[in-house]
């Protein structure tokens, strides 16, 4: 769910409104007492895609009072004081599809009631026009009604205040080549984006800006030939993979059996240790790590303590660990384990967009570009919501 | 002895009318909203609702604490035969041990409770004292609960007024 900042006169309307909520709200002072922790326990940094600057991260609401809470509002501010309009304002049907409840398994009729003790995920995207729109700092304030209460009065809890990152994204070249590539799952409602896990006692979303990169072939309009039974009917099998930096290798796997496309069940069982099938990982520096899973089993390039240039081969897409088809599982962590650490934004330095897969193109497994879209050339952006790109 | 009768008789007429006279006692069953606009010395984020079943010589109070920080249920039972009871409070997660003593008021409209409790606490016992004042109004459909607190941190004072839902 995202908000824009929009400055056309075809929304004074709304933005009025939008103004009118803000001002109303902070009418309504904070409770510095009430019982409700906010943290936001990685701070976004911005990053350009689809043209828009984009701050993506969670924000984390835990209750410490003796009883049930509903979650009714959610707003974001520039924390420099300058305004008083929010950000990004949410309400309680765009909460609906922004929380998660940890521990629920998703069980729940109503994710914004919060019992004692628990703590509810806000997931949080905002896209700003400019980047000169991107605020040094952000605050938060959240509205609370209390279900048992017989006023119906809300309560107000302002905090998580959080320094906007100020290195900006890596840039990085392709992780592949050529074209017909489709970036999928790295939106907003990704199952990457909501990859909360629990590893070594953090609780850690490595896959927050994680790609499943599948390709078209070169007709253009499937990801396979045949019946699609054997990987080798997918077009992005056996696919180089290349170095996205200059780096190190700092792991390397390729003893997992791959999996049969005909089958619904992986080749081993997933498990962490397994999750990522074959795979690789480049230590970027300062930190940062990226990984290549689901590779073919026993086809590595490199090896552990190799130092790779951008674009060498580290070795070829494939089908293994949690994986229903062949591709390439791409992202950014700030740790050398697979799926442990933070996700981090990452932007290709060039690329050009052929269009966009239909959520109906994904399901017929068969896209065909339109015909009035114009290629577009970007730069320094991340590849996101189903575009179909081509790579220099 | 016709003289004694005469006195006896007039004695049982007295006593009869006396016992014919004495107040109803009001009824407080039902349920009861506190009115936060009409009370005193109740912190401004907390809401009461009581559940009140009453008999002959028995009141039963079930109220139910919304605030800020938390919801709590609060049972208790008033007995007015005159004599104490037990009972076993609980403050901040311990347990004490406490008495009340519960008798109506002489116009039958309301009734008092003097409670007292114990707690043992590091630095030995610590002791409250409450005295509960319950008053309903000739409307029938208000209700005031004063309180005196006397313990560790002073005396306390508030005054709840409630309005039958």
């Amino acid at each position: 769910m995202t908000r824009t900042l929009k400055t056309a006169p075809s929304v004074i309307g709304a933005l009025l409104f939008i103004s009118a909520v803000g001002l109303s709200a902070l009418g309504q002072k904070p409770t510095p007492t009430f019982p409700v922790v906010l943290q936001v326990p990685v701070a976004p940094t911005a990053f350009k895609a689809n043209g828009k600057m984009n701050l993506v991260y969670e924000l984390h609401a835990t209750s410490f009072r003796a009883g049930d809470l509903l979650l009714s509002r959610v707003e974001v501010y520039n924390d420099d004081g300058s305004t008083t309009t929010p950000l990004a304002s949410y309400g309680e049907a765009e909460l609906n599809n922004m929380l998660a409840r940890p521990g629920t398994g998703g069980q729940i009729a109503n994710a914004r009631l919060i019992g004692a003790g628990l703590r509810a995920v806000v997931y949080l995207w905002l896209t700003l026009d400019t980047p000169a729109a991107v605020p040094a700092r952000l605050r938060h304030r959240l509205y609370f009604k209390i279900p048992n209460s017989t006023s119906g009065e809300e309560r107000v809890v302002e905090g998580a205040r959080v320094a906007v990152g100020k290195d900006g994204p890596l840039v990085l070249g392709p992780p592949v080549r050529g074209q017909g590539w489709v970036a999928r799952f790295n939106g907003s409602t990704s199952f990457h984006r909501r990859g909360l896990l629990v590893v070594n006692g953090q609780a850690v979303i490595a896959q927050r800006f994680a790609t499943d990169w599948g390709k078209f072939g070169d007709n253009w309009n499937a990801l396979r030939t045949g019946d699609g039974s054997k990987n080798s009917d997918f077009y992005a099998y056996s696919e180089p993979l290349i170095a996205v930096a200059d780096a190190t290798v700092v792991d390397v796997r390729d003893d997992i059996p791959e999996n049969d496309p005909s089958k619904s069940s992986p080749a081993v069982p997933v498990s962490l240790d397994t999750a990522a099938g074959n795979h690789v990982i480049l230590d970027l520096g300062r930190g940062r790590y990226a990984l290549y899973a689901h590779m073919q089993p026993k086809m590595m390039r490199v090896k552990v303590g190799d130092r790779v240039k951008r674009g060498q081969v580290l070795g070829l897409l494939g089908n293994s660990g949690n994986a229903v088809g062949p591709h390439l599982h791409f992202h950014l962590a700030s740790s050398p384990v697979a799926l442990d650490g933070e996700g981090l934004p990452f932007v290709i330095d060039s690329f050009a967009v052929l269009g966009v897969e239909s959520p109906q193109a994904f399901k017929e497994g068969v896209w065909r570009p339109d015909p009035n879209f114009k290629v577009e050339q970007r730069h320094m952006e991340m590849p996101i919501d189903s575009v179909v790109v081509r790579f220099p | 002895m016709k003289r004694m009768l005469a006195v006896g008789s007039l004695a049982g007429i007295v006593l009869s009318l006396s016992v014919g006279i004495a107040a109803a006692k009001a009824n407080f069953s039902g349920t009861w909203v506190m009115d936060k606009s009409r009370s005193e010395g109740v912190p401004p984020d907390m809401e009461q609702t009581m559940t009140v079943t009453q008999t002959d010589d028995t009141l039963n109070v079930e109220t139910k604490v919304v605030s800020d920080q938390g919801d709590q249920t609060i049972t208790g039972t008033y007995t007015f035969n005159g004599q104490e009871t037990a009972y076993t409070p609980k403050r901040g997660g311990a347990e004490g041990r406490g008495k009340r003593t519960a008798k109506w008021t002489a116009d039958g409209n309301g009734f008092e409770v003097a409670e007292e409790e114990q707690f043992d606490a590091p630095n030995g016992e610590v002791t409250f004292q409450f005295a509960r004042k319950w008053a309903l109004l000739p409307d029938g459909k208000t209700l005031t609960i004063e309180l005196e607190v006397k313990g560790p941190n002073g005396p306390q004072h508030s005054k709840r007024t409630f309005v039958k839902k």
